[in-house]
């Protein structure tokens, strides 16, 4: 029995990972469509001018909707927040709302579980690498036939709206945060300063990989000054960031190249990139400007960073990458990109809302989700807390603690807004630029688009070989990508044989089939 | 009494080998014990040391911060541990003991019953199913007592194997002889003659108890009946998601100790049987059977 | 009259019967009722259907371990590393179980039995994270300390498949033997000490004594200890075999067992029914192979035999 606890904690650490992509700040905005979404207008959730609210029936039970959600930690005032939230949703809605808590903690275990035993769920948090199960296992509900009581989803969401389809069947829709996945190095801006670098000396592109060679000079300044300080850190470099440079079609295994353009599907690891990006991690390595425990480390380059003796690490980045690093290390830092940046299903689709097949009334949950979206009294409450105690608007329209109240002596705060159905329908945190916004939008719309944006591959009919192709990954991807081995080319060679025999070709056959079948149908 | 020097230099060499014995299990808990006090930038640019450069308390300060709640979950550990042992103490013996017994009609088929529980097992799931659904045991004390603590295959036959081995047929013939049922024969005489096995049986199931951290992960999510492991685990958890999610707003994550808090909280987990631990040794026996059939 | 002497006879058990009735009960409870849930090995499990009304699928769920190249690899490694660890580990529990009955201050005994079970207290993972104190290539006691004095350069220990059965086994041995020990001891202190003393006035030796006195007499829980660890045998420690070493990819070939490869591939492609069905085919063999050897100890002494 311990095993399987242990094993489904590690679980816990792989969704973790997943989600450190997803990670946004407070202030991560949407696609499109949110020109209306200013602050003041915020604080009045639109309530009677859509037809969702028509089919509202206020003289009958109210209905209960058991909303599970995300939280920081276990606040005291849990059941006041909820207490807050029922009174909104029956004056709007006429239901009742049963907030359940999660901490990220127990997540994992405990939805598994509820899910099977098919406990009072009607919304959660689903995320992408198990929407095969959760279909075939029917604990979901297929959106696509409650459509009609989500119109203001479909609104703010745009086209991304869609994104939670596989084949005929919609799982769920995204919440409103950036939406691609590039990395960047991060550096420490004393060092590099003083080594008289500036960002702008750098452009790094996929286009000519001869650019990287620009930061292996980087390190070999900072080596030559720091001879004892580690150059490079952490848990990831190019040739482990599968999200980033390939739209990987939901598994790592047959993927479209060069940032979604094209629309064959290929093996990444047989491919040139694939190849110079090990072979860049296996130079660093033997340079020594990588760590020399790097392949078996298990702590993040935010840790490695703030303990003083590592001069840089690679992650994905937004536009407030700085500021956010800043916070968790205590050093400033410079942020730079390393990829483009790509818009994919995925990346809009990592995580969603569901609603859950033990929902006694999918139609009644779906009209509350989708006033989820639309409220900004509701992702405020959710998130800050009550207005007055937990937080206040500022002269700037911000949200922030009030006199008298700081992060630890507050009794409710998340700042979890990018996996909150519709943060900007709510306040943004004080210390973000107040044009943030403006910054996000730009960005997103900046975003290559892949061709197959829309397009949810269905893992099922191969099941076994994505498990099986797992194991190969494991036990491969890190020595190469870092350049642990000896011989890379043999390596190479090896883990793409081990692979074929896994079944890599049945799975890249079987995506191109499903891919050319939506394609035809665009 | 007058020793041969044979029989010392044997004393001598097997005290020796187990005081090395002793400092390689003790070793690693102190390497413990000191990373958790280590600093935390020293430790992850030093890596663990038993004299490592800079100290602080910042871990266990962090943990403190929640000190009612720790209070509390030592204190529901504590409960739910005496009971669960008392009761896997009385049921495993009960259960074992006749099973003990050569004569009982059905012992084959009742052992084989009893092992077979080891060998198959439906998984997670079924059992969740039934305990939350039959029983209700979700968000009560009784979730970290009955699922499968309780009762073990394993000390059910290592106790079994023990009554049958260990105590003569003999005394239990005087004993029916003298007109004793098969109940006082239990009370007065398996149970006493079996204290060794007993003890140690209550120690593996004390432990197993107090160890887990699997039942509360699945049934409590109310932070008022959180065990001790069940808590700590959870912290360590949260902090790394914590860590994982980016914020503006993070003075207080600042502060937090990543590597050091991990070995603080494994040692504040392990901190109340350590000073119980003195106290349950007068129980361990060495003990010498008594000639009950030479009188 | 024969048959009232028959109920009788069955009579007086009644007492013991009802003594184990908690027990068996609470065994059907917690183990039997849910052991129904292993058919969904055998079917592609939905909510709706639940675990009775799931479509039957055969084998399918199996195939993702047993068409596996790494197959034989993950069942060798499971099963080699059992059978080390119960050698090892039976015989160093019996070593030290009998050193420490032997030892003369009571004190001291009581000390030595405390240590041995003190790794029991410490989770695998915070075991795993000792283990790269020692063996880590930048920082680890082994390459900064302990090889320097003997002259040898570091070695990277996470790269080098060569080295990890002899790690895991002491640190399974090291994490476990206290059980075992424990369990022995309270074997030799049921023991008559009269026989000792008797074997004494004849002269026997030490050594003599241990092995015609102490082990015959603790054959019976040996026996009974190997037995259920057959029946355990396709089962392995996840964490030992999975945090231990770091999960590195160059050790995977000494270090994937059955358990560690069902976590990997099950990460994406999840659901009930590929895990009941790698849970299954662990317990079946155990089951096989316990029923054979059980039969083989019956044959030599049906009072060992578990049933």
């Amino acid at each position: 029995m311990r095993k399987k606890s242990i094993s489904l904690m590690l679980a816990l650490v792989l969704l973790l990972t997943l989600l450190a992509g997803c990670g946004g700040s407070s202030q991560t905005d949407s696609t499109v469509n949110n020109s209306q979404n200013t602050t003041e207008e915020n604080n009045t959730s639109s309530s009677g001018n859509d037809s969702a609210n028509a089919d509202i029936d206020f003289d009958e039970e109210p209905y209960e909707v058991h909303y599970l959600y995300f939280v920081s930690q276990e606040s005291p005032q849990q059941s006041k927040i909820n207490e807050a939230v029922n009174e909104l949703a029956l004056k709007e809605l006429n239901m009742k709302v049963n907030l359940i808590p999660m901490t990220f903690g127990t997540y994992s275990e405990q939805i598994s579980v509820m899910l099977a035993a098919q406990e009072p769920l009607d919304i959660f948090p689903a995320f992408s690498s198990n929407f095969a199960t959760y279909i075939e296992s029917e604990y979901v509900v297929n959106l696509h036939d409650y459509l009609e009581y989500a119109p203001d989803i479909i609104e703010i969401f745009g086209e991304d709206a869609y994104a939670g389809y596989i084949g005929d069947f919609l799982i769920g829709f995204s919440q409103m945060k950036e939406r691609a996945y590039p990395i960047g190095l991060i550096v420490r801006k004393d060092i590099f300063d003083e080594l008289g670098y500036s960002v702008d000396d750098f452009s790094v592109t996929t286009d000519d990989y001869s650019s990287y060679d620009q930061i292996t000079e980087l390190f070999a300044k900072v080596k030559e000054a720091y001879p004892s300080m580690t150059c490079l850190d952490g848990t990831s470099i190019m040739a482990l960031e599968t999200l980033t440079f390939v739209d990987n079609l939901g598994n790592n295994f047959g993927v479209l190249e060069d940032y979604g353009q094209t629309t064959t599907v290929t093996n990444w690891f047989e491919s040139e990139q694939y190849k110079t990006f090990c072979e860049i991690g296996q130079k660093w390595y033997r340079e020594g400007y990588t760590s020399a425990d790097i392949a078996v480390n298990q702590d993040s380059g935010e840790i490695k960073l703030k303990a003083g003796n590592t001069f840089s690490f690679i992650t994905k980045i937004k536009p407030n990458t700085a500021v956010e690093k800043l916070a968790q290390t205590g050093y400033e830092v410079e942020v730079i990109p390393l990829s483009g940046a790509m818009k994919n299903t995925n990346a809009v689709s990592g995580a969603v809302f569901a609603i859950a097949s033990a929902s006694e009334d999918p139609k009644k949950a779906m009209q509350f989700m989708n006033w989820t979206y639309k409220s900004g009294e509701f992702n405020d409450l959710i998130n800050w807390g009550i207005e007055g105690e937990d937080w206040i608007v500022n002269e700037d329209g911000m949200a922030a603690y009030p006199e008298g109240v700081d992060a630890n002596s507050v009794s409710y705060h998340n700042d979890f807004g990018w996996i909150y159905p519709n943060q900007f329908a709510g306040h943004p945190w004080v210390g973000n630029p107040t044009d943030i916004w403006d910054q996000y939008r730009e960005y997103n719309n900046s975003l290559i688009k892949s061709k197959a944006f829309g397009f949810t591959f269905d893992s099922r009919p191969v099941a076994t070989e994505e498990a099986q192709l797992n194991v190969v990954y494991d036990q491969y991807s890190k020595n190469l990508a870092f350049g642990i081995v000896d011989d890379l080319e043999k390596g190479i060679k090896e883990f793409n044989e081990a692979l074929y025999a896994a079944g890599l070709q049945k799975m890249i056959d079987e995506k191109q089939r499903q891919l050319d079948e939506w394609l035809a149908s665009q | 009494m007058v020793m041969s020097k044979g029989l010392k230099v044997y004393q001598v060499i097997i005290n020796i080998i187990l005081i090395l014995v002793t400092l390689a299990m003790i070793l690693p808990l102190v390497l413990l014990f000191m990373s958790s006090i280590t600093e935390e930038s020293t430790l992850i640019v030093n890596g663990y040391s038993f004299f490592p450069e800079k100290l602080s308390l910042e871990a266990y300060e962090y943990i403190m911060q929640n000190a009612t709640t720790v209070f509390r979950a030592y204190g529901i550990t504590i409960l739910v541990t005496v009971i669960g042992t008392l009761g896997n103490l009385l049921l495993t013996s009960m259960l074992a003991y006749p099973l003990s017994l050569k004569e009982l009609p059905g012992r084959k088929v009742i052992s084989f019953y009893v092992f077979f529980t080891m060998l198959f097992s439906g998984g997670l799931v079924p059992s969740y199913i039934m305990w939350t659904t039959k029983f209700g045991i979700k968000n009560t004390i009784w979730a970290y007592i009955l699922p499968n603590f309780l009762m073990s295959a394993f000390n059910i036959i290592l106790v079994r194997t023990y009554f049958s081995t260990n105590i003569p047929v003999d005394i239990y013939e005087s004993a029916k002889i003298d007109g004793a049922g098969y109940m006082r024969i239990y009370w007065k005489i398996a149970l006493p003659l079996g204290k060794p096995i007993l003890v140690t049986v209550g120690l593996f199931a004390g432990l197993a108890y107090w160890n887990d951290w699997t039942n509360g992960l699945y049934y409590i999510n109310k932070s008022e009946l959180l065990s001790i492991q069940t808590l700590l685990n959870r912290m360590i958890r949260d902090i790394q998601a914590l860590q994982a999610q980016s914020t503006i707003d993070s003075g207080s994550l600042m502060k937090v100790p990543q590597v050091s808090i991990r070995m603080a909280i494994a040692f504040v987990a392990i901190i109340p049987i350590l000073i119980i631990y003195p106290f349950l040794q007068k129980y361990f026996a060495s003990g010498i059977m008594i000639g009950a059939v030479k009188g | 009259m024969k048959a009232k002497l028959k109920i009788n006879r069955m009579w007086q058990f009644v007492p013991l019967y009802f003594m184990m009735l908690p027990g068996l009960i609470y065994l059907f409870i917690n183990n039997y009722i849910p052991m129904a849930g292993i058919v969904v090995a055998f079917k592609k499990f939905n909510v709706k259907d639940g675990i009775f009304g799931s479509p039957w699928v055969g084998f399918d769920n199996f195939q993702f371990l047993l068409s596996t190249n790494d197959a034989f690899i993950i069942i060798r490694n499971t099963l080699l590393y059992n059978i080390a660890f119960i050698i090892v580990n039976n015989i160093v529990g019996i070593f030290l179980a009998i050193i420490i009955c032997d030892v003369l201050s009571e004190r001291l005994k009581k000390i030595y039995q405390s240590a041995i079970m003190l790794p029991f207290l410490i989770s695998i993972v915070v075991v795993s994270y000792i283990v790269f104190a020692f063996l880590s290539h930048e920082n680890g006691m082994l390459n900064n300390s302990v090889l320097p004095i003997i002259g040898a350069s570091p070695i990277q220990w996470y790269n080098e498949p060569k080295w990890w059965p002899l790690i895991l086994i002491i640190t399974n041995c090291w994490k476990g033997v206290g059980y075992g020990t424990l369990i022995y001891i309270a074997g030799i202190a049921g023991i008559d000490t009269s026989l000792y003393e008797a074997a004494e006035l004849d002269g026997a030796s030490k050594w003599q004594q241990i092995v015609n006195i102490t082990l015959p007499c603790l054959i019976p829980s040996v026996v009974i200890l190997l037995l259920m660890s057959i029946g355990r045998i396709f089962y392995s420690d996840f964490g030992l075999f999975y945090q231990v070493p770091q999960n590195s990819g160059s050790l995977y070939s000494v270090t994937n067992t059955i358990d560690t490869y069902v976590y990997r591939a099950l990460i994406s492609a999840g659901g009930l029914g590929r895990s009941a069905a790698a849970g299954f085919f662990q317990s079946i063999v155990g089951f096989a192979l316990v029923l054979t050897s059980n039969a083989v100890v019956r044959k030599i002494n049906s009072e060992n035999a578990m049933f």
